[in-house]
């Protein structure tokens, strides 16, 4: 009976191994496309929250369930990380002078600044700015 | 550090050239959270002074005044074996964390988040408690890579990888060697084999999650009370303890696992008169590292104001719920990535119960098994958090942290005797 066992083990294990090879092959072939640094993005955004500890953060993609989206929570939580140790709250930005807008769209970056009475403190690439609501 | 501390408990055997990583490793995990309190802020200068002072300390102490063991013995071609096996688990280890030098999504956003706050935060540190991700899991994990951090002078991503690297072969390695004491030693390694051939092992022990080092000391942990019950000692009662608290500071889930084992292996030891007098030093071993945890939990409850676990009490008699988890657990057990492990480790319990039903120590960690797993599917009713959600993101993770130790049990019992004690 042990003997049927093992020899099952050793059939699973052969399966296993060879149902990961064309991984295996994919994995050695993309060594030379690392992963992407995380949160490159919002990296130059560093030396400006340099003196501030709490900031607003708003993606202006529209979602049913934001907090399941992983297209929101993705790039805020890797700005999280990037920023750290600024603290980024995406629940309540408006309650703070510095909002880090997250949006693709011109337009729609603009109605949000005007809404929040906002000026550019820094206009970075790939749609991320960061507003001062100060004086 | 990990080598000398352990040379004082007891005369070194195979098992613990893996023993020494989760020690050493563990241990500086926690100097870096006591300095961490003591100076306010991660300090450097301090970390690598307390490190090389004790290392000095140890090294003095083992040199002059610790008996030398026997050497470990390892039978011909043994070694040669679990070296090859190793080395081709830590190049495919390797290729996956270099290849995802951030790791997966909870490596950056959760554990190497808190070690990037702390370590630039300065004396605001406890500001972490104040972020959305907030620090509800146990520090081991981001208190390791500070340690490295500390010795490298930044925040290199080369030192999360290292350490995810270290505890997947490490656990193999613990496996195979920890196998070879109890079964045939081509046993042992066939054990290592299909471990490593389970798609989702080396993928998620190189994610950078804390998932591989609770799964590494739950195994660690199993073992050592296995040897525990083996050959009574007040020392391998307190490394038992250890490595349970090294479980339960892993992550939240390690703290139920740990105190499910502690209270199995306790009710064991308290069971025979001559074994009672180990309960203590195993608790010590549990509670010293047990303290760094509860320290943790205070700052987070203080800062978040409460520390209350929504429990959503109708859930757990809610059929729609557990037909959901049912559907999850089914489908879990024939899944591709766990290369159909379970079905098979279910069939060997079940099949050989006389191999395993009079030995007191295996059976001890299958009940933990069986328990720990269905602890968490009560978890899962009644938590109030989306069931499906929640399931899809924590459940294989859940399962993943008991490989090893199935692996370990399945292997145990094809390959001991019938005759044998433990």
């Amino acid at each position: 009976m042990k003997f049927i066992f093992f020899s099952i083990l050793l059939f699973v294990s052969v399966l296993n191994f060879s149902a990961q090879s064309p991984g295996i092959l994919w994995l050695i072939r993309s060594l030379a496309y690392p992963q992407a640094p995380v949160g490159a993005r919002f990296i130059s955004l560093r030396p400006y929250l340099s003196h501030i500890s709490t900031a607003g953060y708003i993606n202006c993609r529209p979602s049913a369930n934001p907090e399941r989206d992983t297209a929101i929570m993705g790039p805020y939580q890797q700005a999280q990380f990037i920023l750290s140790p600024v603290i980024l709250d995406y629940y309540h930005p408006q309650d703070y002078r510095y909002i880090i807008l997250q949006c693709p769209n011109s337009d729609v970056q603009d109605v949000i600044r005007k809404k929040l009475s906002a000026r550019i403190l820094f206009d970075g690439p790939n749609g991320v700015q960061l507003l001062d609501r100060g004086k | 550090m990990g080598y000398y501390l352990l040379r004082i408990m007891r005369p070194l055997r195979a098992m613990d050239i893996f023993l020494i990583p989760g020690l050493g490793l563990g241990v500086s995990a926690q100097i870096v959270f006591y300095s961490l309190l003591f100076f306010n802020r991660i300090s450097p200068p301090a970390i690598i002074g307390i490190h090389l002072t004790g290392l000095l300390c140890l090294w003095i102490y083992n040199q002059y005044f610790l008996k030398k063991g026997p050497p470990t013995v390892w039978g011909p071609g043994q070694l040669g074996a679990v070296v090859v096996l190793l080395a081709v688990a830590g190049l495919a280890a390797a290729l996956l964390a270099f290849h995802r030098p951030y790791g997966d999504w909870d490596g950056w956003a959760y554990w190497n988040f808190h070690a990037n706050f702390i370590f630039r935060a300065g004396s605001h540190w406890q500001r972490v408690f104040a972020s959305s991700m907030q620090g509800r899991h146990p520090w081991m994990l981001p208190c390791m890579v500070l340690w490295g951090w500390s010795f490298d002078g930044r925040e290199s991503t080369l030192v999360p990888i290292v350490i995810s690297i270290i505890f997947t072969v490490s656990c193999m390695g613990f496996l195979v060697c920890a196998l070879k004491e109890y079964v045939p030693f081509y046993c042992a390694v066939f054990a290592g084999v299909f471990l490593f051939s389970i798609p989702i092992y080396i993928l998620v022990g190189t994610s950078q999650y804390a998932e591989i080092l609770m799964a590494y000391f739950i195994l660690t942990a199993s073992v050592l009370i296995l040897d525990l019950l083996r050959h009574p000692s007040r020392n391998a009662a307190f490394l038992a303890g250890l490595f349970l608290g090294f479980a339960a500071s892993s992550k939240d889930n390690g703290i139920m696992a740990a105190a499910l084992l502690s209270i199995l292996v306790m009710s064991c030891l308290a069971r025979t008169t001559g074994s009672r007098k180990l309960i203590r030093p195993l608790a010590w071993g549990v509670t010293t590292i047990m303290v760094s945890v509860l320290i943790m939990k205070s700052f987070d409850a203080l800062n978040v104001g409460n520390y209350a676990y929504d429990i959503f009490w109708p859930g757990l008699w809610n059929p729609q719920r557990w037909s959901l988890i049912g559907d999850c657990v089914w489908n879990g057990l024939f899944d591709k990535p766990w290369g159909m492990l379970w079905p098979i480790a279910c069939a060997v319990i079940w099949v050989f119960q006389r191999n395993w039903r009079e030995k007191e120590g295996i059976t001890l960690v299958i009940k933990f098994l069986i328990f720990y797993f269905f602890l968490y599917l009560f978890i899962y009713a009644a938590s109030i958090l989306e069931l499906k959600w929640l399931l899809d993101v924590s459940y294989y993770r859940l399962l993943y942290t008991l490989v090893p130790t199935l692996i370990f049990v399945m292997f145990y019992i094809l390959g001991s005797r019938e005759d044998e004690r433990v």
